[in-house]
């Protein structure tokens, strides 16, 4: 009796524990396209800096202060430039 | 009901004398007054023969002129600005935020933003029952009211942005059954809001005939009269009207050249002050000129 609860237990955390892993398989795509899609959000409000056109300066100045933890992925991201193609492959890639 | 006069044109035609005009007008009639320069190149000290600065200053009853100081107002909000962020971003050293700062005082925007905020104020000002605006020329003066439109513009294209990416994150919330997000949760959404609601405000006040006239001055030459069309053009495109057109320093019996303005600007009242030796220098004298101003069309 013991030994088939013990069982049955372990069964019911391996489908939990598979559920969730299939439920963030799911979202990784989309995941990866808001990344992206934020990137692209940051891109728009700094890209001044790199000569793409822009808002107005003071547009970027008041949104600033709230986009630190963005900034930084953007930062990131454009010193893994030369792996986007991996990173979209690691995504789209598996079965 | 409170009124804004925003006097534009070519440097050089009069807008300080026009404007000084309209405020002494307005006091003769009751009304408290409010005189403001937004030219870098101020002339009001000249006008009325003192100083003056950033803070209203009581001339005669019911006049009060400032000089606002479009580069202080500027460089007030990069200060602003630099302690905000200085507290957030204070472990990002490679950033260097004081240097950014230095250099960003130069970076294109700063002046029409800054003369934003000087016309913001006098939108603000309760304790005046008329404010008169001495405008620098044109092209920084179409500048700052386009500002807003152009704001606008990237604003709405940002709000959809985050609209986008707050529904896809919920999206992958509710799959995950997690507790989603309301776009309003969103600080950077919020912030968005609160920028479109103000630059909305401040457009539709520039649109709004009841409380903002914009007066365009000019003399009798052509090159005056050219840069006029443009402004026009400018205004046009950006929905804002041209309401009163004053021809300064008028020799009063040039007819061709008040058709030529009637039939540019059909749906302006045309005025006219006329040309004098007198240098204009005090109060008596504007008053005089207030007396002196002649509506051509009806």
């Amino acid at each position: 009796m013991k030994f088939l609860r013990k069982v049955y237990n372990e069964v019911k955390g391996f489908i939990i524990g598979f559920n969730q892993a299939s439920l963030y398989k799911a979202t990784a795509q989309i995941e990866y396209e808001v990344s992206e899609m934020e990137n692209s959000f940051t891109l728009m409000l700094f890209g001044g800096a790199i000569g793409l056109p822009s808002p107005p300066l003071p547009v970027c100045l008041d949104l600033l202060p709230l986009m630190g933890n963005d900034l930084e992925r953007m930062l990131l991201r454009a010193s893994q430039t030369g792996n986007g193609l991996s990173e979209l492959a690691s995504v789209m890639g598996e079965p | 009901m409170k009124k804004t006069y925003i006097y534009i044109g070519k440097g050089g035609v009069g807008k300080s004398t026009c404007s000084s005009i309209g405020a002494i007008k307005s006091v003769n009639d009751g009304d408290k007054t409010l005189l403001d320069s937004l030219d870098p190149a101020h002339n009001l000290h000249d006008i009325f023969g003192a100083t003056f600065t950033n803070k209203p200053k009581k001339v005669i009853d019911n006049l009060y002129i400032r000089e606002s100081d479009i580069t202080k107002l500027g460089k007030e909000y990069m200060k602003s600005m630099q302690r905000e962020l200085k507290g957030i971003y204070h472990y990002q050293q490679a950033l260097n935020i004081d240097r950014y700062f230095s250099i960003l005082k130069y970076a294109p925007g700063t002046e029409e933003y800054a003369s934003l905020m000087a016309l913001e104020r006098c939108f603000a000002e309760k304790k005046f029952d008329n404010v008169f605006i001495d405008t620098p020329p044109t092209a920084l003066t179409m500048k700052t009211i386009a500002l807003p439109s152009v704001n606008l513009h990237w604003i709405n294209s940002l709000v959809d942005m985050r609209q986008e990416i707050v529904n896809k994150k919920n999206t992958i919330k509710n799959i995950r059954k997690e507790n989603t997000e309301l776009l309003e949760e969103d600080p950077i959404f919020r912030q968005l809001m609160k920028m479109k609601k103000r630059y909305e405000i401040l457009n539709a006040k520039l649109k709004d005939d009841a409380a903002v006239e914009f007066v365009l001055i000019l003399n009798e030459d052509e090159l005056s009269f050219s840069e006029s069309l443009l402004i026009k053009r400018e205004m046009d495109e950006l929905k804002f009207k041209l309401h009163r057109i004053i021809i300064n320093k008028s020799t009063q019996n040039n007819q061709l050249f008040y058709d030529k303005i009637i039939k540019a600007f059909p749906s302006s009242i045309i005025q006219h002050i006329p040309s004098s030796p007198i240098q204009v220098t005090s109060i008596e004298i504007l008053k005089k000129f207030s007396s002196e101003i002649k509506t051509i069309n009806k």
